[in-house]
């Protein structure tokens, strides 16, 4: 079965449809049986973009065509909706409700808006939280939308900062964590990096139902290019999140770190034996089920990091050709690529799919 | 289930898998090397002569002040705006550091920082700004090619014919503040110099560049980010979805009616790029078409730009000159995905540069 849909046209067209609808022939089973269930923006061809599902063998469920480059996902498991964010500067999201009975939908940004590719829901599945540009003010805000009313935009609240990009919520309360990446960009200027050599990344703590700040961690001065931008949190509310370097491409910065509310943040001191393998870029960091180990993608270096939550060293620095996404498996990490493969390193075995490239980010439902 | 959708499980052994690589068996550090001698240095010294003739042309001016030596300094920066346009796309090596990229050129304004601050420091007749060193401490903004027009074509730019002191010993600053910078970039790039070693020789122990890959990754990488800035950045400045929607003011370079020369000198330096990188040894006879259609791309659309009225101002109302804009912008586009896509491929690296900047 071709995928469901190729255009903008067909795309909003297929607003309505019960996703289990959308399934590929002899894929139901498969996705109501599947222990472990994942999902990733992908591309094909040229210009062709999707949200794929696929279960633990790489076997793919299901592939839903998008109108423009997907980015993050976000996914509520009692709710059993699943939202695809649009890549910067992009203004779509596509809610998926994986049952039999909720439909699909789409939600743009507001005008003055644009998404950043990440969102997060309320723990109660009744918000969808959006990381948002306000790019007429050059301000980072969080776009509120309401779950249970066809996600409607209730408002919005400060991300306290510029460029938030993922954001997550602390498991079980209502804690959100903003990473705010520090650049300033504007659609009138594509993708374009404005203010490099004024940059002031933060990753702040916010309250998710007041909008207030709870708390705001900065980088040392010597450090303000330093772009927080991606992150995984543990149950306990222990923050691990990678950055992306945008100083002298000659520097060795500290890419790696943790923070919990209350606490300091730690960048933590790899030796040159890892950060010489970075291309000072971390692209996506997924923590393991048992919250052992940590695993940073570095697709620019080709390479991904498994480091201890507990020593917080590296535990194993390994080669893997354009590594974007990673997810935990069921003792280990699934991780994806641009080349099409899907590696999962509980059974060492891996899988590629044909004239496909995996983008950032991989969730995994279940 | 369609058969572009066949999974292939494969066990392995390790989780490593063969990485199949035309670029990885070709000689990255050569096409560095070429860079360097063709492109970058000579670009940079051609940056330091224009340069040094605004600095020389700024004395001179502030002199014996007339309009005559006004003219002449304000045809020294048109000549050095058509020089960086020319060394511009390189971001990587010493101009990424110090910001002396952004102290060279502060660019876009979204909202007009360096003009106020021109202009405050104008008012203000601060006198640390008409000196080189300490000019260079302060905000990007204030100290290259932007306020040197804004000096010599902004509002109250004939009163450096008249003997404004001020004005002349500021501008005298910028121009001798980027003679500097020009300066330590052709030192930077020596022969000897650590710049080359680290730009010109991948290599595991090399902090940047760990292979001939990364080396030929980096080149493509420079070729596909100055194209997409020229349509983003310094067209989509300006042109927008409709003409009621333009925004001519944003233009770069506008004062000195130097948009399009800079607009055409960025793309005409990306065309020699590519032949001075001798990028067409990394590829097949397929990979050669493609590198030929993005240059056809580029040499058109230098051609058209070259061929409409240097005067920015005003073009836009013409529907025909603003066609050819359209044309350009969307030449550029054309070349981008070729270069991304087509030709990455087909030089070994699969993925494209946009592609794998993730976000």
């Amino acid at each position: 079965m071709a995928r469901l849909l190729l255009n903008r046209r067909d795309f909003l067209e297929a607003a309505g449809l019960p996703f289990l609808n959308m399934l590929f022939p002899n894929a139901s089973e498969a996705f109501e049986d599947s222990e472990e269930l994942f999902a990733s923006a992908i591309q094909r061809g040229k210009d062709e973009h999707a949200i794929l599902l696929f279960d633990k063998f790489g076997r793919p469920l299901t592939e839903i065509g998008v109108p423009a480059r997907g980015h993050g996902l976000t996914h509520h498991p009692a709710s059993k909706r699943l939202v695809l964010f649009a890549r910067r500067p992009g203004t779509f999201a596509l809610i998926l409700s994986l049952d039999h009975t909720s439909s699909t939908s789409i939600i743009s940004a507001p005008d003055s808006r644009h998404f950043y590719g990440h969102g997060a829901f309320s723990p109660d599945g009744k918000l969808l939280y959006a990381s948002e540009n306000d790019f007429g003010n050059a301000k980072g805000v969080v776009g509120v939308y309401d779950a249970t009313n066809e996600f409607e935009r209730l408002g919005e609240f400060s991300s306290f900062g510029i460029g938030p990009h993922e954001i997550k919520l602390i498991p079980g309360t209502n804690t959100l964590v903003v990473a705010n990446g520090g650049i300033e960009t504007h659609p009138d200027f594509g993708r374009a990096k404005l203010n490099l050599s004024t940059m002031q990344p933060s990753l702040c703590f916010v309250d998710a139902i007041t909008g207030n700040l709870l708390e705001r961690h900065v980088l040392p001065s010597g450090l303000h290019q330093l772009s927080i931008r991606h992150m995984d949190i543990s149950q306990a509310g222990t923050v691990y999140f990678g950055c992306q370097y945008e100083g002298v491409e000659t520097s060795m910065p500290p890419l790696f770190g943790d923070v919990q509310l209350g606490s300091e943040m730690r960048l933590w001191p790899l030796g040159s034996e890892v950060i010489g393998h970075t291309a000072n870029y971390v692209g996506s960091v997924a923590l393991d089920k048992e919250e052992d180990q940590v695993a940073f993608t570095m697709p620019k270096s080709n390479r991904i990091l498994i480091a201890s939550t507990m020593t917080k060293k590296s535990v194993w620095l390994y080669q893997k050709e354009s590594a974007f996404g990673v997810a935990p498996s069921e003792s280990g990490f699934i991780t994806t690529s641009s080349q099409g493969v899907i590696d999962n390193t509980t059974n060492n075995s891996a899988a590629k799919q044909n004239d496909l490239r995996f983008d950032n980010h991989l969730l995994r439902l279940r | 289930m369609n058969t572009r959708l066949s999974v292939v499980c494969i066990l392995l052994a390790g989780l490593l898998l063969p990485v199949q690589s035309v670029a990885q068996t070709v000689d990255g550090a050569g096409v560095m090397k070429a860079l360097l001698g063709d492109f970058i240095r000579p670009g940079y010294r051609n940056f330091k002569a224009k340069s040094t003739d605004l600095e020389s042309k700024a004395n001179e001016l502030c002199d014996s002040p007339d309009p005559e030596r006004l003219r002449a300094a304000q045809s020294a920066f048109s000549d050095l705006v058509e020089a960086w346009s020319g060394i511009e796309v390189i971001r990587f090596g010493p101009i990424s550091q110090f910001n002396r990229f952004e102290r060279t050129l502060f660019y876009p304004d979204r909202k007009s920082t360096g003009l106020k601050q021109v202009q405050r420091l104008l008012v203000e007749e601060d006198p640390s700004a008409t000196d080189v060193t300490s000019l260079s401490g302060k905000s990007v903004a204030v100290q290259g090619l932007g306020a040197a027009e804004f000096l010599l074509f902004g509002t109250g730019h004939e009163t450096l014919a008249d003997g404004n002191l001020y004005r002349c010993d500021y501008l005298l600053a910028v121009a001798g503040n980027l003679r500097s910078i020009a300066n330590e970039l052709v030192i930077e790039w020596n022969p000897g110099s650590e710049a080359k070693s680290i730009w010109t020789m991948p290599g595991a122990n090399n902090p940047v560049l760990k292979d001939n890959r990364e080396a030929v990754n980096e080149v493509l990488g420079t070729i596909v980010h100055g194209l997409e800035s020229v349509r983003d950045i310094r067209i989509g400045a300006f042109l927008r979805s409709e003409p009621s929607k333009d925004k001519p003011r944003l233009a770069i370079f506008r004062r000195s009616e130097n948009t399009l020369r800079s607009i055409s000198g960025n793309l005409d330096a990306i065309d020699k790029l590519i032949d001075a990188a001798e990028l067409g040894s990394l590829v097949d006879a397929e990979g050669q078409v493609y590198l030929k259609n993005i240059r056809f791309d580029l040499q058109n659309a230098v051609r058209t730009l070259r061929g409409l009225p240097s005067e920015f101002t005003g073009l836009l109302n013409d529907p025909v000159a603003r066609e050819k804009i359209v044309y350009v912008r969307t030449a550029v586009g054309f070349a981008i995905k070729t270069a991304d896509q087509d030709f990455a491929r087909s030089a070994g690296l699969s993925s494209g540069f946009s592609f794998s900047d993730g976000d």
